[in-house]
């Protein structure tokens, strides 16, 4: 079976995550095998009070220090079973929250460029569900595989000690038992791992389905959805039924066997009893432990379909966990504390999992204090550029170099503190303008005042003056309530509330109309003042606004020079502007 | 809780599984019980019998304990099969049933909620639900039946030792679970609610993972994921403190029922009222009654978590759409001109209107650009024509017709709107284009990519139109999946185009390219797109300036190809 060396590792990440576990674990476990070897003493004392009752004439008088006895085994096991349970809950907590976190921190090292080909949904399933997933492995299926190993024998020990010759018939039927299990779990090993791989599927699918709401109306294209959703959820629902159909088939072997050891013990017992060769106290107590015997292993084949759930949602977590994420540095370098940032690329090449090199033997200088404008025909790489720098991905081949050091040796989390990004596409989290602006950093009692200088700044005041609410407006998911121009001066206002010395810049003048651009351009200039900014382009203004030009092509170099340069030149540059130059000169 | 009654409802349909399952799960049950008790009664009237040197009829006891094991294995087995197979059905009808009713309420009564909210109503409430009657109805029912079964068997032979056994039987099966919903009931709530934020949150930590890395502000969100989960496991705790100790109470049923069979019965077998086979049967089976009740004591510590996922589902399936579709459409006009007639739309909750008072008659095969600052409500103005929302106030017309006495399905196919960020499935390129157009050919697709500028780009994939795109378009770059949609929309045969910036973000060769390509496309369609480009301003017929929701007086066509700003091109003369 091909998924076999994931189920292994499945098993091993749960392996790893019981030490989290630790000794809440080990409490479970012994709680329930104490709870379960009780049943012992009270069987032997309930027969012990029975034979004597039936057989012995005796009454409540007599009876009475029994019963006591047997009613204080009642409580002794019922605050065992609290015990027990709770100790459990404690277990899969801890190794829940240790997941949790180990999760949260390799999502991070991947960065948002490496997960861009899972849907988000898919990943919030893994961290919450897939986790969830694993908590009856901890909380149940490994306390109950203690009390499976440790009771039976115990239960075989009593029963050997009162009369061999029953324990005889309760081993006959173990290992038939055993084999039957052993069949049916690796099917529903299989059949779990398929559901859980659907469930992980519509989680996504659904997700999408939900976002993509407005265009499949607009397409008049909701039925087929509609249709598409409701097939999805049949096929769940197939794929369910068919690992319960296992899990429950187990069960029935066990129930099978529970039921065939009480009636050979009955019948046995019975005519030991007849011929006078078994006393009746004996026979009772063998015949009350006879359920004993497999109930431990059935409630574990209750509990192995959530060990076989939790087996196949940690193999959606390890495939995760060994997406591969970059060789960070063990010792990061200090990143450039200094002022200014100079960069240099040498020889750069990087290539998306699997389709032709984005960047291509990419080199060039940028000065410190520099304003450079990346220009190109859209998909020529201008965008990984960026990814490389803010270390969202690393060089295939050839390195960057900050102020003459390798960026690759710093730690990116500290890296990044030296840079101002703003994204083509900027996304707001679900909270106010405050927030969104401020995203935590340095924020002080003057956060207010500072995030309403860097919204004037990005000639941004004026839009949230409007929103109810003013800076304490919430501004929820994508943004919802704001143009695309308001976004992107939200965004230019984020990457103003703390000046780093590298600004990077997506065409921050996309989406807004002349007045505000030119409102815009005062500002970005003061941003860029000083500082070294990498600027992508699109439109002719922001091109020429810059120091110098680097135009790429097919994720190589095309030509570097001032825009008269270029245009002087004849090359890309003067072929992608012509348009726009034409219409300047035949405008009125 | 009338959400609960609103759920058993929806079982109607499978009324006769769930009757099945009952009793079929009854049966074994009462052959497990019976199974023990009778094994206990047989080896205590051989034991009596050895003792007094009589025989006996074994035959008939051994029988039916066979049979007894039989019925109790098999009966199991095939009511987890249908008790199953009913609740599944359900649900993943419930779940076709819910998304249908979203797309009415999509996306104007849609906007407060994140959209993984609404997905973790459609998955996980949903799972949840099945709960209510595979681990709450049923185990109820059954133990309730099972414990007046025992208690009316005990009666033949003594009432206070009945008395006895329904006393306890009432603890487990009544007030224990009472009172365990009692008190699971505010941590059960607040689990749902943080396992839905938390959820909601990570969406968001996901989406924005980009922003939160390049800010630094990550450590802060982790810090406050972290706090949630822990805050989650809390409220589990407590919840899973309430079924322990329900465990505890109920766990302890059978071993209670039997000493006080026990503690009653000595005294009237002393007295001859009862025989020792019969005390034997007794105690034991009160004994095995543990295996009816055990499984409520997890149930009802989950049944305020179960019971909030109902009310978030049916929350979802109550909610009103923003417009109300006509139930006796008129027929498609003959004609598609649009006319605004003093139309204003303000947003719920917002200060000042979206558009206020706008006139306009757009002819068959106009071609206008709307122009305007951001927010000057160009982006409202599609919804409008999409019918997303309703206009405050005023009329808007198709062909003279107005847009709320036509259906939602015509409209839809006579106007295409691409908004500003049109969304990519997680699906192919060629499924992503389709949406438009089921019908169209492979040719028809790499012409829409063509005019797009993207044939390359597609052809340059290992897969072609077969490639997937990745969620959300994530695969292509932003311009590209922006372009994709475009040509989707090209694809369509609506004779009204409304493009919403549809080469923003592009180099100027390109978007020129494009917009000479929809030009050519869009040949005897009305054409309308909101626009920041002086090139796609030149193109149209007409400039419709908007400011602040309101139209601005006329101006010549020139007097926006020539700003007096810095913007656009008349920098670029100083060359």
């Amino acid at each position: 079976m091909s998924g076999r060396p994931f189920v292994t590792e499945a098993a091993s990440l749960l392996k790893a995550n019981e030490a989290q576990a630790g000794a809440a674990l080990r409490l479970a476990m012994g709680a329930g095998v104490a709870r379960g070897a009780a049943a012992i003493p009270f069987a032997w004392l309930l027969s012990d009070a029975i034979s004597k009752t039936a057989f012995g004439g005796a009454d409540l008088a007599a009876l009475a220090p029994t019963l006591t006895a047997l009613a204080g085994l009642v409580v002794l096991r019922a605050l065992l079973s609290y015990a027990a349970e709770r100790t459990g809950f404690a277990a899969s907590a801890r190794a829940r929250a240790a997941l949790f976190r180990q999760l949260l921190a390799h999502v991070r090292t991947l960065g948002p460029v490496r997960l861009a080909g899972r849907p988000t949904g898919e990943l919030v399933a893994i961290l919450t569900d897939a986790v969830a997933a694993s908590d009856p492995y901890w909380r149940r299926y490994l306390p109950a595989r203690a009390a499976s190993a440790a009771l039976p024998i115990l239960v075989l020990l009593s029963v050997t000690f009162a009369d061999w010759r029953a324990a005889l018939v309760f081993v006959v039927g173990a290992p038939v038992a055993l084999l039957f299990l052993a069949l049916a779990g690796r099917g529903a090993e299989q059949a779990s791992d398929r559901q859980w791989t659907r469930l992980l599927r519509l989680g996504g699918h659904l997700l999408d389905a939900v976002q993509g709401l407005p265009d499949l109306k607009i397409f008049n294209a909701s039925r087929r959805e509609i249709a598409l959703v409701a097939q999805m959820a049949e096929a769940y629902r197939k794929d369910a039924m068919a690992v319960l159909r296992i899990a429950f088939l187990t069960s029935l072997v066990l129930e099978f066997f529970t039921a065939l050891a009480i009636a050979l013990v009955a019948v046995l017992v019975g005519f030991r009893l007849l011929w006078g060769q078994l006393d009746f106290h004996t026979g009772l107590f063998v015949l009350l432990l006879a359920p004993e015997f497999y109930a431990p292993t059935r409630a574990l084949g209750a509990e192995r379909h959530a060990k076989m759930e939790a087996q196949a949602a940690a193999e959606k977590i390890v495939a995760l966990l060994d997406r591969k994420a970059p060789d960070l540095p063990a010792l990061p370098a200090v990143s450039p504390t200094g002022e200014t940032v100079s960069l240099r690329f040498e020889h750069v090449r990087f290539a998306y999992d699997d389709g032709p090199p984005a960047l291509d033997d990419v080199s060039f200088e940028v000065a410190a204090g520099e304003t450079v404008a990346l220009v190109g025909p859209s998909g020529a790489g201008k965008s990984t550029l960026f990814a490389l720098l803010l270390r969202f991905i690393e060089p295939d081949a050839g390195q960057i170099l900050v102020n003459g050091e390798k960026l690759a040796a710093f730690d990116p989390r500290d890296w990044r503190r030296h840079i101002a990004h703003m994204p083509q596409t900027p996304y707001f989290f679900d909270g106010d303008v405050i927030e969104n602006v401020a995203m935590g950093r340095d924020a002080g009692a003057d956060v207010e005042a500072r995030v309403a200088r860097a919204l004037a700044q990005a000639s941004a005041e004026k839009v949230f003056a409007r929103l109810p609410g003013g800076l304490r407006a919430r501004i929820g998911e994508n943004g919802v309530g704001l143009s695309g121009g308001e976004a992107q001066r939200l965004a230019l206002a984020r990457a103003f509330y703390r000046p780093a010395p590298l600004v990077l810049l997506d065409e921050p003048t996309a989406h807004l109309d002349c007045e505000t651009e030119a409102d815009l351009r005062e500002g970005l200039a003061q941003l860029c003042a000083g500082r070294t900014a990498l600027v992508i382009a699109h439109r002719l203004a922001t091109a020429q606004s810059a120091d110098r030009l680097i135009v790429l092509d097919g994720g190589r170099v095309a030509e570097t020079g001032s825009h008269e340069a270029l245009l002087a030149a004849g090359g890309v540059y003067a072929r992608m502007v012509a348009p726009d130059l034409a219409r300047a000169e035949t405008a009125p | 809780m009338t959400n609960l009654l609103r759920l058993l409802a929806l079982y109607r349909p499978y009324a006769l599984w769930i009757g099945a399952s009952v009793l079929i799960s009854l049966a074994s049950l009462l052959a497990n019980i019976g199974l023990i008790a009778v094994a206990g009664w047989f080896i205590t009237a051989m034991a009596a019998a050895g003792l007094a040197g009589v025989t006996i009829d074994y035959f008939t006891p051994a029988a039916l304990i066979r049979a007894l094991a039989i019925l109790r294995s098999g009966g199991r087995y095939v009511d987890r099969l249908i008790s199953h197979e009913a609740t599944f059905r359900l649900m993943g009808e419930l779940r076709g049933h819910i998304f249908a009713s979203l797309e009415p309420l999509a996306p104007a009564a849609l906007a407060d909620l994140r959209s993984g909210d609404i997905t973790e109503r459609l998955r996980g409430d949903i799972d949840r639900l099945e709960h209510v009657f595979l681990r709450l109805v049923s185990p109820l029912v059954v133990a309730w039946l099972v414990g007046a079964i025992l208690v009316a068997a005990l009666a033949r032979w003594n009432g206070a030792m009945a008395l006895a056994a329904a006393a306890i039987f009432l603890l487990a099966g009544v007030a224990a679970p009472a009172l365990g919903a009692r008190a699971g009931r505010a941590p059960s709530r607040v689990a749902a609610t943080t396992s839905a934020d938390l959820r909601a949150r990570l969406t968001d930590d996901i989406k924005g993972l980009a922003p939160l890395l390049a800010t630094g502000a990550d450590a802060r969100h982790i810090a406050a994921l972290e706090r949630k989960m822990d805050d989650l496991l809390a409220a589990e705790a407590k919840v899973a403190r309430v079924g322990a100790l329900g465990q505890a109470c109920v766990g302890a049923t059978g071993e209670l029922a039997a000493l006080a069979v026990l503690a009653f019965g000595a005294p009237l077998l002393r007295a001859g009222a009862l025989k020792s086979p019969d005390l034997a049967m007794a105690v034991l089976a009160a004994l095995a009654a543990l295996e009816a009740f055990a499984p409520l004591a997890g149930a009802f510590g989950g049944l305020f978590g179960i019971l909030a996922s109902a009310d978030r589902v049916f929350g979802l399936i109550d909610r009103k759409p923003e417009v109300e579709e006509t139930a006796r459409p008129l027929p498609p006009p003959a004609r598609f001109n649009i006319s605004f007639h003093a139309v204003s739309l303000t947003y719920p909750g917002a200060a000042r209107p979206a558009l206020t008072n706008i006139d306009l008659e757009i002819s068959e095969g106009a071609r206008i650009a709307f122009v305007g600052a951001s927010g000057a409500g160009k982006s409202s103005l599609a919804d409008l024509l999409m019918r997303f929302r309703d206009p405050s106030q005023g009329e808007i017309r198709l062909g003279g017709v107005a847009l709320k006495k036509l259906s939602g399905r015509l409209l839809h196919s006579r106007i295409v709107v691409v908004r500003q960020n049109p969304h990519l499935f997680a699906a192919t390129v060629a499924e992503n284009l389709r949406l438009a157009k089921r019908s169209a050919s492979d040719a028809e697709l790499w012409a829409a990519l063509a005019s797009v500028d993207l044939e390359e780009t597609i052809r340059a994939l290992p897969l072609g139109l077969e490639a997937p795109v990745g969620a959300a378009g994530e695969k292509l770059s932003g311009g590209q999946a922006k372009r994709l949609g475009l040509a989707r929309a090209l694809l369509s045969d609506a004779p009204i185009l409304f493009l919403d910036e549809p080469t923003e973000g592009l180099d100027a060769t390109t978007a020129q390219r494009i917009l000479a390509a929809v030009l050519r496309r869009a040949e005897g369609r009305t054409l309308l797109i909101a626009t920041h480009r002086p090139a796609e301003m030149a193109a149209m017929e007409d400039v419709i300036a908007l400011d602040g929701g309101a139209r601005l007086a006329p101006k010549p066509q020139a007097a926006f190809l020539a700003p007096t700003g810095s913007c656009g091109l008349q920098s670029t003369t100083r060359a």
